[in-house]
């Protein structure tokens, strides 16, 4: 800028000065919120006026007086009070020019204000500016230099260059510091003691670290206190990169600061707390690696650089608590490590010192990843080692005492059974599941998961239990320990579906019952039975705690929701954990079972009858019931004990075997053993009563459960006889009940019925000393004369339905031989064999005999007659009832066996019956109805073919027969001594024939030469009629 | 507050027309007494009734009078100081603190103004040293800004 402008410009402000000198500006004049008092009282008046003008128009409406009077002087006492006011404005307002200058003033006082504020702000923004002037001016001309020429031309800046060191000055200066530094060093009292080696040289001292660092110190003048400085850093250990200039800088500023505060030996904790941070952050690094590959997801790293804690967490989805290997400073400011396992650190892991070792040396993350996991894996396969052998060991608390399942041979498990596997670790524990397979357990190294191998449905399911146990490892011995339950129960359970049984696993024993039973320890139960079995009938198989699997027979019943046991049996199969439960275990088991629970029901049985029964064991162990004969049948021929049991006959059938004594054995040892059934063996006197069981088992067993059950007697509760050496019976099976039909007890009753029957007859017939002709059990034979037509066969047919009347002999069948006189009443004789037995009709046979044979001839003879006629040349004119009646001329009507009536037609009607005399003795009682007669007569009198000689031979014949009945006609009676019937000496003695008031009696001996007599009389006068016909119809 | 343009454009006070307007209200005042009195003690007669119309006419005459007499004045109220009145306070209240205030500002400035002269002075001094070339500009500007240069 030139002089001249200046000048210039400065006259122009002394003008403008000049300008607004003469008359400065005046004040700005406020007139914002001014209201002119012209205006207030002008206002102020209206409304006076008006509020006066409307009291004085409204106060006539306004009531009394007084209120009018109120109303008027409220109005004036408020009108004066504001017009007072409006006088003390007025008064006010004569200073109303100087307030207002006042405002004014201040108003502009308040903008020179802001204008002072604006030029403090503005200075503070030119002192924020004027940095930008300290920048220096550019060198143009050395960058041009550059530019052109790559090197500034100019010289140093006119500096003088130092003179160079020669190599004896600088041999000699290390020398001197050499010596300054070994006198330096030697004085320090307090030298760390990782610095008490050193080597100097060179004009520095060298620190050597192990593993850590070598640094190199230099001194810097002569003085006893001159500082140290450092000269060199560098790492020592494995895998250290070389420290960048950078940071060697930085580091050595720190450090000689730390040396010029805190000595060498502040330095050292310094470099130490340096080294072991890079160690921690080169591991981290290589953890980081570690998690993005071979790791990835299941370790997790955190570095907390601030507090040099390195966090590395392992098996991360592992359940329960965490594993984490911690990595820090140790208060002495080395390396150490923390190793938490499952939640919990450990203390006494004895290779902290070859992992802190390896960590100072080979700084590899990985290798100490898996030397901890490996660490870890050992430490979880052990420990379950050690928890499974004690669960070997714990003590059997089943209440099972019997000695036969006491013993090494019951443990299910040894030791030997568990072995840690593994080439050089101990990583993998092998166990033993059945005889034919095992399982190994170990855990994934990387992952943490438990694995166990031999996978199939049972482990995978063991090894997802296994990976979500929340505890610990701990939880794995019992998951295992389970498994191998599970698998052998499994294994069991294979073969015997595979040889038919069924496995039922709806049913649910309450665990009060499983406890009671089998002990707190057992775990699992299965349920077999056979197809054929009863619905409550079921083979247990109870596994639980270290010894074998226990075998029992039961039968079960459904109480609510769950079943309840109402026997009970223990079975010793000789087992171990290295036999097989093969197809033939169980062929075998299916008899075993088979026959005890058939046994069971019998016994049952045996209860609902009320049959005496024990239950025994034969020397083999199988059951026998002992039954009480009587109890069960009426017995005369064997001895009350009798055994039951289950046994298998030639064709290796099972079959109920009943076996006794006969009492004597002349009872039967004559009878041929028709029946299969029953066996006899006279030499040894015994019987045995054969039961196929296969063909009757379904039926017995069922029976037992069948719904086919009749009360008894309500209320009666029968007890079971004790026999608790060999079964447990937990409660009775309802006792008032019998089974209505079937039952292997039904069939045995009717086979010894059957035998006491043949036996009884047999008995009889000999007492009645008749003569056995054929003797069975389905057929007796016998004569009961001397003639071969008087043969009678008995026979019997097997009794299998169940009656309390099964000696009655309904089933029995009565056959004559089709010449016996007897032939006519078979059928009243076979009614008195289903009633009454075999006796009576022994007696009727007996006892009657002549009459039978009498009436046969008569019978026979006037068939002869008949036929000696040359019948056929009247037959037409005759009807078939005339034909009848003159066929034989006398008609036998049989009333009963010892009551008959003899009709001759339109003669007389003669009744023979059977009486007793006295109780001792028995006579025939014979009669002959007259009214019949009689009234034939009158009848016949009608007919005018037959008048005039039919009465006459009819009175003649009446005449006699009534001479005979009075004794006057005496009867050629022959001597039954002649026919060697019966007893002649009590005969002889005795008059053959007594007449009565009506009829005639007759000694038995003499009937048959009677009735003939009678006969021949009789039919003396019939031949006339006959002639008569005859020619008649000629 | 707004400012009027910067002209002192006050209209001139008019004393004898305030005079005249407190007198009138004076009289308004004590006719409003005497109001009250009669209406007081009104006993209904003829007598009474006249002189209470009477009365009342008077009011109203006065009260024109009083419109015609204030609408001479000048004067113009602030309405901080109506509102005094209003709530009862004192008027005069209002005045004195305003003039406090006037004072208290006029200090502070003064103050502010003294302050700023002296930094006016050092600043000069010491650009004139670091700068000794804008000794003139320094001097020129000092000249200016002194209030003693200016009033000669």
């Amino acid at each position: 800028m030139s002089t001249l402008s200046k000048d210039e410009t400065s006259i122009v402000v002394k003008k403008k000065i000049n300008q607004t000198n003469s008359s400065p500006p005046p004040i700005p004049h406020i007139t914002q919120n001014y209201i002119p008092l012209s205006h207030v009282i002008n206002n102020f008046v209206q409304y006076t006026y008006s509020e006066l003008q409307h009291i004085l128009e409204t106060l006539p409406s306004n009531g009394s007086d007084d209120n009018k009077k109120m109303k008027l002087l409220e109005f004036i006492i408020n009108s004066r009070k504001e017009f007072v006011k409006i006088y003390v404005l007025t008064k006010w307002a004569k200073v109303t020019k100087d307030i207002s200058k006042c405002i004014d003033i201040v108003a502009w006082l308040n903008g020179q204000r802001n204008c002072f504020d604006n030029v403090i702000n503005a200075l503070y923004g030119i002192e924020r500016t004027l940095g930008g002037a300290k920048l220096r001016n550019p060198d143009i001309s050395t960058a041009l230099d550059v530019l052109s020429l790559g090197h500034p031309t100019a010289n140093l800046f006119n500096f003088v260059p130092p003179k160079p060191l020669t190599p004896q000055l600088i041999l000699s200066t290390l020398h001197d510091l050499n010596v300054l530094l070994t006198i330096r060093l030697a004085l320090i009292p307090d030298l760390p003691e990782e610095f008490q080696h050193y080597k100097i040289a060179n004009g520095r001292a060298t620190f050597s670290i192990h593993n850590a660092f070598d640094i190199d110190i230099g001194i810097a003048d002569e003085s006893s206190d001159a500082a140290f400085f450092l000269i060199d850093f560098r790492f020592t250990f494995n895998g250290a990169q070389a420290v960048s200039t950078n940071i060697k800088a930085k580091l050595e500023m720190r450090s000689n600061e730390v040396l010029a505060r805190h000595g060498l030996r502040g330095l050292f904790n310094t470099l130490m707390i340096f080294t072991n941070n890079y160690k921690l952050s080169v591991l981290h690094k290589e953890l980081l690696v570690l998690r993005n590959g071979l790791w990835t997801g299941v370790i997790s790293v955190f570095f907390n650089t601030d507090r040099s804690h390195l966090i590395l967490h392992y098996w991360i989805h592992r359940p329960g608590g965490r594993n984490i290997i911690e990595l820090g400073l140790s208060k002495s400011n080395s390396l150490s490590l923390r190793w938490t396992r499952e939640g919990k650190v450990v203390n006494d892991f004895d290779l902290s010192a070859e992992i802190s070792d390896q960590i100072q040396d080979r700084l590899s993350a990985e290798w100490l990843l898996e030397r901890i996991t490996s660490l870890h894996l050992e430490h979880i396969i052990s420990s379950t080692n050690i928890e499974l052998l004690a669960l070997l060991n714990l003590p059997d608390d089943s209440p099972d005492t019997s000695a036969n399942n006491k013993g090494n041979r019951n443990i299910l498990y040894d030791a030997s059974k568990i072995t840690i596997v593994g080439a050089n670790d101990k990583k993998r524990l092998k166990i033993r599941l059945t005889s034919s397979r095992y399982t190994v357990f170990t855990v994934d190294q990387l992952t943490g998961r438990s694995v166990l191998e031999n996978p199939n449905n049972l482990t995978i399911s063991a090894e997802r239990s296994l990976n979500e146990l929340t505890e610990d490892h701990h939880g794995a011995a019992e998951v295992i320990f389970k498994l191998r339950l599970i698998s052998l129960q499994d294994e069991i359970r294979a073969r015997a579906c595979a040889t038919g049984w069924i496995n039922n696993v709806s049913i649910h024993l309450s665990s009060d019952d499983i406890r009671y039973h089998f002990g707190q320890s057992t775990k699992f139960i299965l349920y077999l039975r056979q197809p054929k079995w009863p619905l409550g009938s079921f083979i247990l198989v109870t596994l639980g705690g270290n010894i074998m699997p226990r075998w029992w027979i039961s039968q079960l019943s459904p109480k609510g929701e769950s079943w309840t046991i109402n026997f009970l049996e223990q079975i010793v199969v000789r087992q171990n954990i290295d036999a097989v439960y093969d197809y033939k275990l169980f062929d075998k088991l299916v008899q075993f079972a088979t026959s005890r629970i058939a046994i069971h029901s019998i016994c049952l049985q045996l209860k609902a009858y009320d049959i005496q029964y024990k239950r025994l064991k034969d020397i083999q162990g199988n059951p026998i019931v002992s039954l009480d004969t009587t109890s069960i049948a009426k017995s005369t021929w064997a001895h009350n004990l009798m055994f039951l049991q289950l046994a298998a006959d030639s064709e290796k059938n099972t079959v109920f075997l009943v076996q006794g004594k006969v009492k004597s054995l002349s009872n039967l040892c004559d009878i041929p053993s028709s029946d299969p059934s029953i066996i006899l063996n006279p030499k040894l006197g015994t019987f045995a009563i054969k039961v196929v069981a296969t063909d009757f088992m379904s039926n017995v067993l069922t029976n037992i459960d069948a719904p086919k059950l009749v009360t008894r007697t309500p209320g009666h509760v029968a007890t079971m006889p004790a026999d608790k050496e060999n079964a447990k019976l937990i409660s009775s099976t309802p006792t008032t009940e019998k089974f209505a039909t079937g039952g292997i007890i039904q069939i045995i009753r009717n086979k010894l019925a059957q035998v006491e029957r043949v036996v009884s007859y047999v008995d009889l017939i000999r007492a009645s000393k008749l003569a056995l002709s054929e003797v069975s059990m389905n057929r007796l034979s016998f004569n009961y004369g001397s003639e071969p037509s008087l043969a009678a066969s008995i026979i019997l047919s097997d009794i299998n339905t169940m009656s309390d009347k099964f000696l009655a002999d309904e089933n029995i069948q009565l056959v004559l031989n089709k010449e016996s006189p007897h032939r006519f009443i078979q059928a009243y004789l076979q009614s008195i064999l289903n009633l009454k037995g075999l006796k009576p009709i022994i007696w009727i046979l007996t006892t009657t005999l002549n009459l039978y044979q009498a009436i046969l001839k008569v019978s026979q003879l006037h068939e002869a007659k008949f036929n000696e006629a040359d019948f056929t040349a009247v037959v037409d004119g005759l009807d078939y009832h005339d034909l009848e009646l003159k066929k034989g001329h006398v008609t036998i009507i049989h009333r009963n066996a010892t009551t008959l009536r003899l009709i001759y037609k339109d003669i007389c009607t003669i009744d023979i019956k059977l009486v007793h005399k006295s109780p001792s003795e028995l006579v025939y009682y014979i009669t002959q109805d007259k009214l019949i007669v009689n009234k034939q007569f009158q009848q016949n009198s009608q007919i005018p073919i037959l008048t005039g000689t039919m009465g006459q031979f009819d009175i003649n014949c009446n005449r006699k027969l009534e001479e005979v009945w009075q004794g006057i006609h005496k009867l050629n009676i022959l001597n039954p001594d002649s026919k060697g019937t019966n007893d002649s000496n009590n005969q002889s003695s005795l008059s053959p024939l007594m007449p009565l008031d009506k009829g005639i009696v007759c000694q038995p001996a003499f009937i048959g030469s009677f009735v003939e007599e009678i006969d021949k009389l009789i039919t003396t006068f019939i031949n006339p009629v006959l002639n008569f016909d005859i020619v008649k119809a000629e | 507050m707004s400012v009027n343009g910067g002209k002192n454009e006050q209209a001139p006070s008019n004393p004898a027309a305030l005079a005249k307007t407190e007198a009138q209200l004076k009289r308004v005042i004590e006719t409003f007494i005497e109001l009250g009195v009669m209406v007081h003690d009104f006993q209904g007669t003829v007598e009474a009734k006249e002189g209470l119309v009477e009365r009342v006419n008077m009011t109203t005459q006065q009260f024109r009078s009083l419109v015609e007499t204030s609408a001479d004045l000048t004067e113009a109220i602030p309405i901080d100081v109506i509102q005094y009145i209003e709530d009862g306070r004192n008027p005069d209240v209002y005045t004195r603190e305003f003039v406090e205030v006037l004072a208290k500002q006029n200090h502070y400035l003064n103050g502010k103004m003294e302050a700023t002269r002296q930094f006016r002075d050092i600043l000069a001094e010491q650009i004139k040293i670091a700068y000794p070339d804008l000794e003139l500009a320094v001097n020129n500007s000092l000249k200016r800004t002194d209030d003693k240069s200016t009033t000669e």
